[in-house]
């Protein structure tokens, strides 16, 4: 019963750390510009972050290893480096975009100036980073992000026609632009799966020391909690789909999201949403700070992990506080966060092939899986994951510039 | 001394040289300021749709079923993003159409709790988006 | 397992001395007899000097990074597990330098034992 509850537990956490601003950026402006007709896209994302945490969790469990550890054994210095890096550089700009959004909604919120707030949050998030264990970290920030589930609750009550709704997740070729139908489902499978989040599982995998028995949790956090998590990404594309679309709204600022559940819900709607915005953003600049902590002490061979203490892994403490100090600079400059976040997911996903492939190598690799290597099934969906990957990584920027960043 | 590594030959390699390209082909592209429309029609949906926005936002303040700080901030927000397409319009309707828009959300930013007020703006932002939307075609 | 092979295998693990506190990586081998009959691994090569021999970008990332070359015997190896595990602990070794610079300042913070 215990082991039922703390699997549950882990699973809610998932949930609510499943969103972050990419999702939340992609998926209303899809809604607003699309309706619900790439809901597929959505599916898809869903799908190949289900397929490769499920990978990086068991190689983790089994091997010991986290993704950069596979990494730099896999591709070696050199090559294992230019993974390294790009994957930083992204990752710096995924934190920026979060800053930035934490910002935002603060402002939605209390009306303070936003160069203000984006001290506030930084300083707060490094403090709670500092200060609080990881698991109260994951927790926390897990459950409040579940007041996202009011999306549901609007999707439901904007009436949709729900036959379009299903027609949805049969892919399609859109209507409208065809380049900006392509760039979002780029941008929508991307933002599904940005990287620091499988960095990030892995790492907590490891410092959590899984090992085999650990893979049933593996596969249902990452089975149920990530689905789940794509149910709230459905919800904002519908919810955003119903009411925008009609009304020939873009979607080009984080606060249009919150009038979509103020429209549906009142103001109980926009404070959940907005309450819901906050702790998905902000436990997505702290996942993705550590994410980048954790990628480069992993290929260096320092220690690393928030169970060590601050001071038991200090050039990892140091590298997240430089991480989350470089996103600020970037978003105090007064950048747009929704630029930067548009930026972030594209160049994840050109940077996708390069910490995917050393993790599909290594989970079929029996010498470091023994029994626990790729099973058919994992193999099926890890090569068309490997495509997807592949054919993304070549389309994204060339259609960022076609599609004019999903503005035609 | 040299040791080979276990080198796994992939074709994302080559990708290397072709993301710095990349790269430097968007950043030039976005620091000139691609982002905005110059036609007509792309502008007017642009400002239909920051209208049509508006209004959905008077709405809630009309109903008084928001918070006012959120009605400020989000008109305050639009105005800020019309702004670069107001500074590109060049047809005289549009102009006057896009100075509405901005003139009404600034109304709504200064008095968010004024119920009366926003149902006035609600008003006005449907008639400027419909105004918009016939220029759009 | 050959000597040889088994260097192989580690090359781009984690260290881990005795304590199982991570202590860099294996950069580098230091081979005997390589050319000959019977080359076997010598030594473990770990910090930044010893990335020269690792490519182009090795050679460059050696030249900016800092950091002293730590040379392991290779009979100081116990195990070789999820990482390289060694017999000593990394002070012994004189290896994870970097972390004990940097703890002696984080130590000096409140709340540097959170």
């Amino acid at each position: 019963m215990k082991a039922v509850f703390s699997i549950a537990l882990g699973i809610l956490a998932a949930i609510g750390g499943f969103v972050d601003i990419g999702d939340i950026i992609f998926n209303v402006a899809a809604g607003a510009t699309f309706g619900y007709q790439l809901l597929w896209a959505v599916v898809v994302g869903v799908g190949g972050i289900i397929t490769y945490a499920e990978m990086c969790g068991r190689v983790a469990a089994v091997s010991e290893k986290a993704v950069f550890d596979a990494v730099r054994e896999r591709l070696g210095f050199s090559t294992g480096l230019v993974a390294l890096v790009a994957g930083e550089l992204v990752n710096l700009l995924t934190i920026a975009a979060e800053i930035g959004g934490v910002a935002i909604v603060l402002q939605l919120l209390s009306g303070l100036p936003y160069r203000a707030l984006l001290v506030l949050a930084v300083v707060a998030l490094g403090l709670i980073l500092w200060l609080m264990p990881f698991d109260w970290i994951e927790r926390v920030f897990g459950y409040l992000g579940l007041a996202l589930l009011v999306f549901v609750v609007a999707a439901i009550k904007l009436h949709p026609d729900w036959s379009e709704v299903a027609h949805g997740f049969v892919p399609s070729p859109g209507t409208g632009s065809g380049w900006v139908y392509a760039y979002f489902v780029v941008g929508l499978v991307g933002a599904a799966m940005i990287p620091y989040e499988v960095y990030f599982y892995s790492s907590g995998a490891v410092e959590e020391r899984w090992t085999p028995k650990d893979l049933g949790t593996n596969r249902a956090n990452v089975f149920v909690g990530y689905s789940l998590g794509g149910l709230l990404s459905f919800a904002l594309m519908i919810s955003a789909g119903a009411l925008l679309l009609p009304q020939g709204i873009d979607a080009q600022l984080l606060g249009t999201g919150a009038l979509v559940a103020q429209s549906a819900l009142g103001q109980i709607g926009l404070i959940l949403a907005l309450v819901g915005m906050l702790f998905a953003v902000s436990g997505a600049a702290i996942d993705s700070g550590f994410a980048g902590a954790y990628s480069i002490a992993q290929f260096f061979g320092w220690e690393w992990g928030k169970y060590r203490h601050n001071a038991g892994a200090p050039r990892f403490t140091f590298a997240w506080i430089v991480m989350l100090l470089l996103g600020f600079l970037i978003v105090v400059t007064g950048v747009d966060p929704v630029l930067v976040t548009e930026i972030s997911v594209i160049f994840s996903v050109v940077a996708l092939p390069l910490t995917y492939i050393p993790i599909l190598l290594v989970a079929n690799d029996r010498a470091y899986m023994r029994s626990y290597a790729n099973g058919v099934v994992a193999n099926i969906f890890g090569v068309f994951y490997l495509v997807v990957v592949l054919v993304i990584a070549v389309a994204a920027i060339p259609l960022l510039l076609l599609s004019n960043m999903g503005q035609g | 001394m040299l040791v080979s590594t276990r080198r796994v030959a992939l074709a994302v390699k080559g990708e290397n040289s072709r993301m710095r390209l990349a790269i430097a082909l968007c950043a030039a592209c976005l620091l000139a300021g691609c982002g905005t429309p110059q036609e007509l029609s792309k502008q007017a949906e642009e400002v239909h749709s920051v209208a049509a926005e508006g209004a959905l936002l008077a709405h809630g303040a009309v109903e008084g079923d928001t918070t006012e700080t959120f009605t400020s901030e989000h008109a305050k927000a639009l105005r800020k993003l019309l702004r670069p397409v107001h500074g590109a319009i060049e047809d005289e309707r549009l102009t006057e159409i896009a100075d509405g828009v901005d003139r009404t959300l600034g109304e709504l930013e200064a008095s968010p709790g004024d119920e009366a007020l926003a149902a006035g703006a609600e008003r006005k932002l449907d008639e400027l988006a419909r105004s918009a939307e016939e220029l759009a075609g | 397992m050959t000597d040889i092979d088994l260097g192989l295998g580690v090359l781009d693990h984690q260290l881990l001395d005795c304590d199982g506190r991570r202590c860099g990586n294996v950069d580098d081998l230091e081979l005997e007899g390589v050319g000959g009959s019977e080359p076997r691994v010598v030594a473990i090569l770990s910090g930044p000097p010893a990335w020269k021999g690792r490519g182009r970008l090795g050679r460059l990332a050696s030249w900016l990074a800092r950091g002293r070359l730590v040379r392991v015997p290779w009979d100081e190896v116990t195990e070789v597990a999820a990482g390289v595990v060694l017999r000593s602990t990394a002070t012994e070794l004189r290896l994870g330098c970097g972390d004990d610079r940097l703890r002696a300042w984080i130590e000096k913070l409140p709340g540097s034992s959170r």
